[in-house]
């Protein structure tokens, strides 16, 4: 396995690159979202909050000496922002504007509206973002689509333009560019002034791309294709690709690097990284470094990870002495702390080893080093693709083992040549060199390199990101997961001192967590833990964890196995402060864990269990060293056939319903929708029952019951009884997800017993008659039932 | 690998607690489906009155609320409501109703309690208030519907000056809707993801044209002309909004800058003053709810309009 090969190895070598923050005045949150620099190298930094300050002195050596001015505020947020002969351009949420200053006193006194021709519908995630300047003046704008409950996760343009850049022109003539976006939150530009426009992992866009933008360009994100004038303009498919043509990314950044990109600016410093581009990335806060290259007119190219532990980077501007000024916010969104500030990359001018250019060859690559190597590294790699689909990112597809025949060094020890026979055009390569190290003793800094191939030399293009049958649409099945962390975090958990709060690293003392009042995350500290108040045997488990330096902690399986995390983990391991996603399969005959994942990285597979303890048990998570924080656990119970013969279905004979101003429908499918506020009653004439179970899942802002006879089972992620719950045991966690398909399954003899997607989650003694009238109320909501059947 | 399998001998007592015994809960026994006014008078009315006023027979320590004068304790919504029956309220004598009435008995009894109650409540604000202070303050932002009915104005505008009075507008096609007086206003987008609309905070003294006005601006001949926000100013004592006049085609009738403030007469008025630079004639067709004090034509070159609203209740 290809992570167990380097997991052994261990770097030792030191960046020359050091990273301070700047001190805002006391109680302003500077929330990043553009900035530049005037002619007399003050700093000037748009936020999301709408305030423009101006920073004096923002190279000083001591970071407190930089002295802050807030010179506008009262713009609908300040995603973007260009410094064009000292006057201050502002892309707004509407807007770009210009602001004016009058009396020569630095403060704003006139925001002068240069255009608000695009569209928007007042859905919140309609952000605009910029604002790149090329060589003639024009400005650049890229536009969210929008986000509309329920189905939240298929993006939408329900107004001209979302999800397109604008090209705008000096005098406010506004040229739809090109779309197919999704949430192109940064931008950039090439030496040659050609657009690059970052865009965001989700729905049509498996992973972050990086693209050089061609006018008239369809980027792969199918909601904006109406405003082509080519198209129809009616709202595309949710679920279904279009048949046009998608162009390509110069780069799909790889997941582990960027979860959230942002812009795209070139080195022009006298660094070690000259003419090379530097990528902001939120989630992970990082700055990544790319250099392309066009094979037969086609661009792609390679990415490196170039400054970690930065802060939620979302916008970066190199400053006039070569600083990497780094615009940091990560509000309601998530990533690494600082989660608003602003940042300084600084480099102390000792050349670290780095590569510096990757080239694509038939048979191999090229790469180039910062100084000569001593001898030619070992290089192991994989490829793979992804899948263009609407699901919400793609995990990676296809994954093959590089074939790497040889690796050789040039006589100056600055370029090896990486011999590979199995490199082919709609994939990516990862490459990690190992044992490479200069004349002078340094090693490699960052040992990864990703590369994009949408082509080889002379060969045909090929999508990375492919088109496959769309998956099931959401909610048409039952997916069977336990949200056991929402809303009430510890109600179907025992808890032994893990508090809900808002955690993030404490970045001067990295071994413990600033801790706040919110309910962000769980956090454990060494001993404590938590343990769900039922059992199961087989299933997957999902959860976000983060863990201060030199923590552990550990996930006891319900099938009687042990998860251990460190923070000495490698493979998808990422470091302290930043969240991880994990996966845990395990099954109970045999006992194994089947798989962990983190950060989609497979860690390990098919691990029998050795010891002897009597399952199901609960699932336990606790902190074992220093600070673990946890959140979003999510379980999946790998349920058995439902035995059909023994399950009588009940049949709707709606003519005899009865409504209470509630309306209801049957779909095509057979499905029961009661919608509104008020109830319809089912007359029912079935002979005594002990087990009901049914398929049932909700929409909307309200809340449901669902009554059978004497019975009443709560369907609700609203309010303070939700689905699952019954008359005298209400469930405050958020077990399902709204819009989600659940099976519930109600077993009664002396005690009634509640079965939620496979597992009990409630028994109690307590028999009410199920039989009567099936009565379906609703509140405010969309209340689905399907499938009734008992036993 | 750090990830192991390890015995879980050591641990096994952490699995040893045994669950904890559930009291048996007695449900009454439930007449047949009832009315929300039967559930009423059979649950509410004996400690909150038959009228909701709050008079019931029952002498209690705390008085029940008087629905009557919009009296609910977590919000007046009927999820509000229902919530607060289902759960009751803890220290006092209102009970849970969840184990008592089932949700459908309980939504019909909300629906009649809500019947008895006037509008809606404010809800507190935050600590992201926007002040006013020694400056005019210009915020732009989403503006909510201003009443029930009303849409939402994705672009929009309040001017904020020194004396309290804000002005609400939308910005699309530039349209004073509002005029406000008191506290300023809340952005509500500064927490979360952002993307929600303002939260003006003020009292409305004048709802232009009922909120929804039509646009104020024609050419001679009939045509709509689009008022296109040109710039905002906060550089006088009072905030200034200036705009184009542009037809159809975006061909430019006029520049106006225009100001809002309230006179000092007796019976408060606010007048809304427009510096005009006409290059083509028009004509301005004032709101319903307001007059033109001038002419409404407009010939080429510089004039003045006025036009006065009347604050509500002639605060």
């Amino acid at each position: 396995m290809l992570f167990e090969i380097i997991s052994s190895i261990v770097l030792i070598s030191t960046s020359p690159f050091t990273i301070d923050y700047l001190s805002p005045p006391e109680g302003e949150v500077l929330e990043v979202g553009g900035m530049g620099f005037m002619s007399d190298g003050d700093l000037v930094v748009s936020t999301r909050r709408g305030q423009v300050w101006r920073i004096k002195n923002p190279h000083a050596k001591n970071p407190k000496d930089a002295v802050f001015t807030l010179i506008c505020e009262g713009l609908h947020e300040g995603m973007g922002l260009a410094v064009v002969d000292d006057a201050i351009f502002i892309a707004q949420r509407g807007e770009l504007s210009k602001l004016i200053d009058l009396d020569g006193d630095e403060i704003c006194d006139e925001v002068q509206t240069i255009t608000q021709d695009w569209g928007m519908s007042g859905n919140y995630h309609e952000f605009g973002f910029g604002l790149p300047v090329d060589e003639e003046g024009n400005m650049y704008v890229s536009l969210n689509v929008g986000f509309w409950n329920p189905h939240w996760w298929h993006g939408k343009s329900r107004a001209p333009y979302r999800g397109w850049v604008l090209k705008i022109s000096p005098d406010g003539i506004v040229e739809p560019f090109a779309g197919g976006f999704r949430s192109p939150a940064g931008m950039g530009l090439l030496e040659n002034d050609t657009l690059l426009v970052t865009d965001n992992q989700g729905d049509w866009m498996p992973v972050c791309p990086v693209y050089a933008v061609k006018k008239n360009g369809f980027y792969g994100h199918p909601a904006s294709l109406r405003w082509y004038d080519d198209q129809p303009d009616i709202e595309p498919s949710d679920t279904q690709p279009p048949h046009i043509s998608r162009e390509h990314p110069a780069l799909w950044l790889p997941y582990q690097w960027s979860r959230s990109t942002g812009n795209v600016i070139l080195d022009n410093t006298d660094g070690p990284f000259n003419g090379q581009y530097m990528i902001a990335e939120l989630t992970n806060g990082q700055i990544l470094r790319a250099s392309f290259e066009t094979i037969d007119g086609v661009m792609q190219g390679a990415c490196w990870l170039a400054h970690q532990r930065v802060g939620s980077a979302y916008h970066i501007e190199y400053g006039p002495d070569g600083t990497l000024y780094a615009g940091i916010t990560n509000r309601g969104w998530g990533g690494l702390a600082p989660g608003s500030g602003i940042a300084r990359v600084k480099y102390n001018g000792q050349l670290p080893l780095e590569m510096t250019d990757a080239h694509l060859l038939e048979d191999g690559f090229v790469i180039t080093f910062s100084k000569p190597l001593s001898n030619a590294p070992t290089v192991v790699g994989e490829k793979y693709d992804y899948n263009w689909w609407w699901e919400y990112g793609s995990p990676k597809q296809n994954i093959e083992s590089l074939h790497i025949q040889n690796v050789s060094l040039s006589d100056d020890g600055r370029r090896a040549t990486v011999s590979i026979s199995n490199l082919e055009a709609g994939t990516c390569v990862m490459l990690i060199l190992k044992n490479a190290t200069s004349h002078d003793g340094s090693q490699l800094l960052h040992d990864e390199l990703s590369y994009t191939i949408n082509k080889m030399p002379g060969g045909d293009l090929a999508y990375v990101a492919k088109q496959v049958i769309p998956p099931i649409e959401r909610g048409e099945r039952v997916e069977g997961w336990l949200y056991l962390t929402w809303a009430d975090a510890f109600d179907v958990w025992t808890n032994d001192g893990v508090i809900a709060c808002n955690a993030e690293l404490d970045i001067n003392s990295p071994q413990q967590f600033v801790i706040a009042d919110g309910s962000n995350a769980l956090v454990a500290e060494a001993g404590k833990s938590m343990r769900t108040n039922f059992k199961t045997d087989a299933g997957k488990i999902k959860l976000s964890y983060m863990l201060a330096e030199d923590a552990r902690a550990e996930i006891l399986l319900p099938n009687g196995g042990s998860v251990v995390l460190s923070d000495d983990d490698n493979g998808g391991y990422l470091g302290a402060g930043i969240w991880h996603e994990l996966i845990i399969s395990f099954s109970n005959n045999p006992r194994l864990i089947d798989a962990v994942e983190i950060n989609a990285v497979r860690m390990i597979a098919d691990q029998p269990i050795s010891n002897q303890l009597a399952t199901p048990m609960p699932l336990t998570i606790r902190g074992t060293t220093g600070s673990f924080a946890f959140g979003d656990v999510r379980l999946q119970h790998f349920a058995e056939e439902v035995d059909h013969a023994t399950w009588k279905p009940i049949k709707y004979d709606s003519e005899h319903f009865i409504t209470d101003e509630a309306t209801w429908n049957i779909t095509d499918s057979g499905d029961l929708v009661v919608q509104g506020t008020g109830s319809v009653h089912i007359p029912s004439q079935i002979e005594p029952r002990n087990a009901i179970r049914f398929d049932t899942k909700i929409n909307g802002t309200g809340n449901a019951t669902i009554q059978f006879g004497d019975l009443e089972i709560d369907v609700a992620t609203s309010g303070n009884r939700k689905t699952g719950g019954i008359t005298g045991h209400p469930i405050n966690a958020n077990l399902i997800d709204q819009n989600e398909w659940c099976t519930i399954e109600v077993i009664q003899n002396e005690t009634t017993t509640v079965l939620l997607n496979g597992i009990e989650i409630i028994s109690e003694k307590y028999a009410p008659t199920l039989q009567g009238d099936i009565v379906i109320s609703t509140m405010n909501s969309e209340v689905f039932l399907r499938g009734v059947s008992v036993r | 690998m750090k990830y192991k399998t390890i015995l879980l001998m050591c641990i096994a007592s952490f699995y040893g607690c045994s669950e904890p015994t559930q009291e048996q809960s007695i449900k009454p026994e439930k007449p047949t489906v009832q009315s929300g006014e039967e559930i009423y008078m059979m649950y509410c009315a004996s400690c909150h009155g038959q009228q909701g006023d709050g008079k019931g027979l029952i002498e209690l320590d705390r008085p029940a609320r008087s629905f009557i004068d919009g009296g609910f304790s977590f919000g007046n919504t009927v999820e509000a409501i229902v919530k607060t029956t289902r759960s009751g309220i803890p220290g006092t004598p209102m009970p849970p109703f969840a184990e008592i009435l089932t949700n459908d008995e309980i939504i019909r009894v909300v629906k009649h309690v809500r019947q008895f109650a006037p509008t809606l409540k404010e809800v507190l604000p935050k600590d992201t208030e926007m002040l006013v202070r020694e400056r005019p303050s210009v915020v732009r932002g989403m503006i909510p519907p201003i009443q029930d009915g009303l849409e939402l104005h994705p672009r929009g505008l309040l001017v904020g000056n020194p004396d309290g009075f804000s002005y609400e507008y939308r910005v699309d096609d530039v349209r004073l809707l509002a005029i406000r007086q008191g506290k300023f206003v809340e952005r509500t987008d500064w927490t979360d993801r952002g993307g929600s609309p303002l939260k003006p905070l003020g009292v409305v003294v004048v709802l232009v044209e009922n909120g929804n006005p039509k646009g104020m601006f024609h050419a001679i001949e009939g045509a709509p002309l689009r008022a296109k926000l040109k710039s905002t100013s906060v550089a006088t004592p009072i905030g200034t909004v200036q705009y184009d006049l542009v037809d159809e085609k975006g061909e430019l009738y006029a520049t106006i800058s225009e100001t809002c403030r309230p006179t000092t007469g007796a019976r408060a008025l606010i007048e809304q003053q427009l510096s005009i630079s006409a290059i083509k004639p028009f004509r301005i067709t004032p709101p319903t709810t307001a007059t033109l004090r001038e002419k409404t034509t407009v010939e080429e070159g510089a004039h003045a309009r006025t036009i006065i609203h009347a604050t509500l209740e002639g605060k």
